[in-house]
This record gives structure tokens, C-alpha cells and sequence, in this order.
């Protein structure tokens, strides 16, 4: 679904990645995982299109991301940035319907099969029931799920999350964890999402990718953690990382 | 469309009529309704009524409207692109664009050997001039610059840095030229004259009608740009038609204005509290309706007072200003 191709970047003189090679595949969940400062924005924003200083291709399905026009992207590809969006005034169906805004018109006139899909989208997510709430009265864990429904409105193959889970308490984590898990398994979504718990990308994603000084990893998570590459990069000799359901 | 936003787009439309029929009715003679309403409909009545009307109240209504409709709807667009609850029509520096431009008119047109009948015709254009260069330097820097707030403080420092242009040309003017200078800064809305006012209808409802085309980006860019881009906005594009109709809107009714403060500052918000939403189909058509109806009751206050309106909307708008900053929680909390 995505493809790398000796894709490198970095700002100024520091390099952050180089010459890397990876790929990820439809109906997979992938944590991207990283010491602070390697790169796991950097790397999420080029693919979404927000940075388009590296070297090398990226291509979805096959498309170069390089050379396509941003609504076309905007069909393929949705992100969920770090950034707490809180809209006054703005009920979520609004907020949601928002995300449809590739395909409708000029204005943004919403056809009966657009408000089918920002319903579905709501559903998908859990918060049908505050369809007519505004942001502004809700926590950040609701905030959360609204803004993947918004994502989820623009029916990408693809879906890239900045830290998804980094304001949410331990059960909303996993709510949200195993959601994206569905979508991807289910919807056959291709998500990649940067994290910092190990426990959420060892124990509930399809596959690790890793960076590690300037190079990205991209492994099974059982390979990942026989690689010793988590354990070598986060010092963490004695933690058991083991899952028992692969 | 919810029924309280057809209930209050009927009621402000009501209230912007009443208001203008009122505009009309209100000045230091007295005109009985039925004989503005002959002087309208060019029926049988005395040859002054009809030249108080039509020459005077009603250029003078119609600029009210144009003037605050206009501001109204630039002030909403460059608070949603800089999401800047404090951002108004004058944040990128068209006021201080126009008002460079007019300075340099009066206070440079004497040094120039221009005589005044030439200068006062030219007020208007001099500081649409300004206002349009201005703009354009932002918006040439605004491809180039990818931080919104980076424009924004571009915007003002450059307004501050024209501002102090227009003080030396001031300290070098003489008297009456200088008198002519403040006189503009206090704005009006009574030395708009026919002739202009065909130029200002057509200029204005063409940046309405693009301010219309900014709907759907104005609603992405709730989101900041960067949720913009990746839902598919063309960042570049959309900037620039906010750039011009900005400038078409607040710019044209600076030039034949003057700086009107407030209005575009202030009606956004009042419009976002009455109508509680932030979809921009509902809050350009509704900022429209606020900012006309609020500039025409400022006039009639002015009129009735024989004070500059400039004072009026500022003593209006500061308190609503106020309530904004209070009532913005991460503020207050």
C-alpha cells in the first residue's frame, strides 16, 4: 500500500532517516515506535504530504505522493495529527463532515450518501450519541475518537495517527488501540500510527516499524522483539515482552 | 438547516430593513415617512426632500450597508485563517496600506504642485492603492512562508513600519493638509459620492461573491492548515483568494471610507454567539447581516449625536471585544 523507496530526511544538517526501504500493506496495524527526536513526525508528515523536503519516493498504490494534487491525496490518505482540535460551536456531525470535504463540491454541499458515511463514521467510532454535541464540553479521549471518525469520513486505504493515544488514560488507550486494530482487520485499512508505549505496539499491532538512529526497521511484532532491536534501543534488559496469541 | 437559523436569518434581515428605512428617516431635518417614501418611489413630493433623500440619506444607507457588510465578512475570514479570535479586516496592514496611500495624496500632493480639487478626487484610489500593495507584498511573502503566524506578525510589523512613514509625512505636512489627513482617519461614511458609490457596489459584491467561494477552505481551516492540506485544500490558492477578497472588501471601503474600526472585529463573533455555529454557510450570509444592520445603527447614532462614527463603533465594539477575551477560556481559566 505504501512504499518508501531510499526515502531520507532530516532538517538543517542532522539527518534523522536514511536510505530507507519499507513498505506497508493493506490490513495491517503498524506502530511506529522511536526514542524522542528520531523522526516518527517527520517521517508520518512527509508521507501525509505536510513535508515535502526528503529525498526518494513514496508512492501509494502505487501513486507518487510527490506528484499528486492535494485533494486526490486527501482521498488515499488521512492523518490525525498530534494537535488537540477543539472547534467551538461546531457539533461533531459537522466535524465529521468535514472530512467528506474531497468529494463534495465547491460549497461542500453534502449528499444523502455523504451523511450516510459521516452517520457510519460516527458509529464506527462509538459516538453516534454526540453527533449533535460540540467539542468544547467534551474530554480529550472523545475529542479523540471524533477527529478518527473525521479521518474515517474521508475513506482513505490509508490512515496515519501523530501519537493517538499520548492524552488518553490506560483504558481509553486500549479502546482506541484495538479500534484501529478492527479497522485495519476488518475495513482492511492500512493504519500506521506513532506511539510511545511499547506495550500497545508489542501486544495489540500486526507489525513494529523502528527507528533506530537513521535507519527504519519494519517487522512482524514477533520478529521485532527476538531482533532485540526494541529492547537494545529503550535499555530496558529485564521487561518481558512476550505475547502469547501469535 | 436548524430552525433557529432560519428564524435568525429572517429576523436580522427584518432588522437590517427596519434599520435602513430608519437611516433614512433619521437626520437634522425632519422628513415625514410618507415623503421618503415618495422621494423613493419618485412620486409627487418637494424637489429638497427628494435631493436629501436620494442625494444624501440614501447614498449614505446603502455605503452603511456595503461597509459593514464588507468589513464584517473580511474581519470573519482573517480570524479563521490566522484562528485568531483578536485578528480583524486591518490585521495584514490594509488600513495602514490605505492610509500610506492617502498620506502620501494630501500630505505629499502640495509638495508635488497637485491641486486640491485633483487631490480630493483621488483620496479614494490613493488608498486602494495602498491597501492593494500592501496586501500583495503579504500575499507575495505568504507563498514563500509557511507558518501562518509568521504572515500574521509579518502583517503587523509591517503596518507598524508604515504607520511611522505616514508620522514623518505627517511632522513634514503643513496645517491644512494635515487637517485633511485626521479628518480621513476618523472615517465617514456621509463623503461617499454617487459617482463612487457605482464604483464601490460592484467591487464590494464582487468580493462577496469570492468571500462565497472561501466558504468550504474557511470551514477546513478550523481544523489549522495542516488538517486543511490533508482533507485536500490547496493552501496556496485558497490563501490568496482570502488575500484579495480581503482587499476588495476591507480595502475598497478604507479607501472610500476611511479606517472604520470595530465592526470587523467585533460582528464575527457576535454573529458566531447568536447563531452558536461555526459552519461558514451559516456565518458569512449571517456576519452580512450583523455587520449592515450594526453600521446602520452606529450611523443613525451618529447622526443623531453629530458624532464621527468611528467613536460610535468603537464604543460598541469595545465591550464586545472585551467579552471575547474574557470568555475565552484559556485565558480566563
Amino acid at each position: 500500500m505504501i512504499k518508501l523507496r531510499d526515502f531520507s530526511i532530516g532538517y538543517g544538517s542532522k539527518m534523522l532517516l536514511s536510505h530507507c526501504n519499507v513498505s506497508f500493506t493493506a490490513g495491517q496495524l503498524t506502530a511506529l515506535i522511536g526514542r524522542n527526536g528520531t523522526g516518527k513526525s517527520t517521517f508520518l508528515r512527509a508521507i501525509a504530504g505536510l513535508n515535502r523536503h526528503y529525498r526518494g519516493t513514496v508512492t501509494i498504490d502505487s501513486n507518487d505522493i510527490a506528484t499528486m494534487q492535494p485533494q486526490q491525496l486527501a482521498r488515499m490518505l488521512a492523518f490525525v495529527t498530534t494537535e488537540r482540535t477543539r472547534i467551538p460551536n461546531l457539533r461533531c456531525e459537522d466535524v465529521v463532515a468535514i472530512g467528506r470535504a474531497p468529494y463534495t463540491n465547491w460549497i461542500g454541499r453534502m449528499q444523502p450518501i455523504d451523511r450516510e458515511i459521516v452517520m457510519h463514521s460516527l458509529d464506527v467510532v462509538g459516538m453516534s450519541d454526540y453527533a449533535s454535541r460540540t467539542m468544547d464540553t467534551m474530554s480529550d479521549g472523545e475529542c479523540q475518537r471524533i477527529m478518527i471518525a473525521r479521518a474515517l469520513a474521508q475513506t482513505t486505504p490509508v490512515i496515519l495517527l501523530d501519537e493517538p493515544t499520548s492524552f488518553l488514560d490506560i483504558p481509553n488507550r486500549y479502546g482506541l488501540v484495538s479500534l484501529l486494530r478492527n479497522l485495519a482487520h476488518n475495513e482492511g485499512k492500512c493504519i500506521l500510527f506513532s506511539t510511545h508505549e511499547l506495550e500497545v505496539a508489542t501486544g495489540m499491532c500486526d507489525s513494529i516499524a523502528l527507528i533506530d538512529d537513521t535507519a527504519l526497521y519494519h517487522k512482524p511484532v514477533r520478529q521485532m522483539i527476538e531482533s532485540g532491536h526494541i529492547q537494545r534501543l529503550f535499555s530496558i534488559p529485564d521487561v518481558g515482552l512476550e505475547r502469547t496469541d501469535l | 438547516m436548524r430552525a433557529r437559523t432560519s428564524i435568525l436569518f429572517t429576523t436580522l434581515s427584518l432588522l437590517t430593513l427596519l434599520l435602513f428605512g430608519l437611516d433614512l428617516a433619521v437626520g437634522s431635518i425632519a422628513i415625514p415617512l410618507h415623503d421618503i417614501w415618495l422621494a423613493l418611489t419618485g412620486g409627487d413630493c418637494s424637489p429638497t426632500t427628494a435631493k436629501i433623500i436620494l442625494d444624501i440619506r440614501l447614498i449614505k444607507a446603502i455605503t452603511a450597508i456595503l461597509a459593514g457588510a464588507a468589513l464584517s465578512v473580511s474581519g470573519l475570514q482573517m480570524q479563521t485563517l490566522f484562528r485568531n479570535p483578536l485578528a480583524g479586516p486591518y490585521v495584514l496592514g490594509i488600513s495602514s496600506g490605505a492610509s500610506l496611500g492617502v498620506a502620501i495624496f494630501i500630505l505629499g500632493a502640495p509638495a508635488l504642485g497637485l491641486s486640491a480639487t485633483l487631490a480630493s478626487v483621488g483620496i479614494a484610489g490613493a488608498a486602494w492603492i495602498g491597501a492593494a500593495a500592501v496586501l500583495t507584498i503579504i500575499a507575495i511573502a505568504g507563498q514563500r512562508i509557511k507558518d501562518i503566524m509568521v504572515i500574521l506578525i509579518l502583517g503587523m510589523m509591517f503596518s507598524s513600519g508604515v504607520s511611522a512613514i505616514v508620522q514623518i509625512l505627517q511632522y513634514l505636512s503643513r496645517e491644512e493638509a494635515l487637517k485633511a489627513f485626521v479628518i480621513w482617519t476618523m472615517g465617514s461614511l456621509g463623503d461617499v459620492t454617487t459617482d463612487q458609490l457605482f464604483t464601490m457596489i460592484p467591487v464590494v459584491l464582487a468580493g462577496l461573491v469570492l468571500a462565497v467561494a472561501t466558504i468550504k477552505p474557511l470551514n477546513m481551516l478550523l481544523f489549522g492548515e495542516e488538517y486543511a492540506i490533508t482533507m485536500g485544500l490547496n493552501l496556496k490558492r485558497s490563501r490568496c483568494m482570502l488575500f484579495v477578497s480581503t482587499t476588495m472588501l476591507a480595502g475598497t471601503v478604507t479607501a472610500f471610507c476611511g479606517p472604520i474600526g470595530f465592526i470587523g472585529l467585533a460582528m464575527p463573533h457576535v454573529t458566531r454567539m447568536l447563531f452558536s455555529d461555526s459552519d461558514h454557510r451559516v456565518l458569512l450570509p449571517g456576519t452580512i447581516l450583523t455587520g449592515a444592520s450594526v453600521l446602520l445603527m452606529c450611523d443613525i447614532i451618529s447622526k443623531l449625536f453629530t458624532l464621527p462614527v468611528n467613536a460610535i463603533t468603537a464604543l460598541l465594539g469595545i465591550p464586545v471585544v472585551i467579552w471575547v477575551v474574557l470568555r475565552n477560556k484559556s485565558i480566563t481559566r
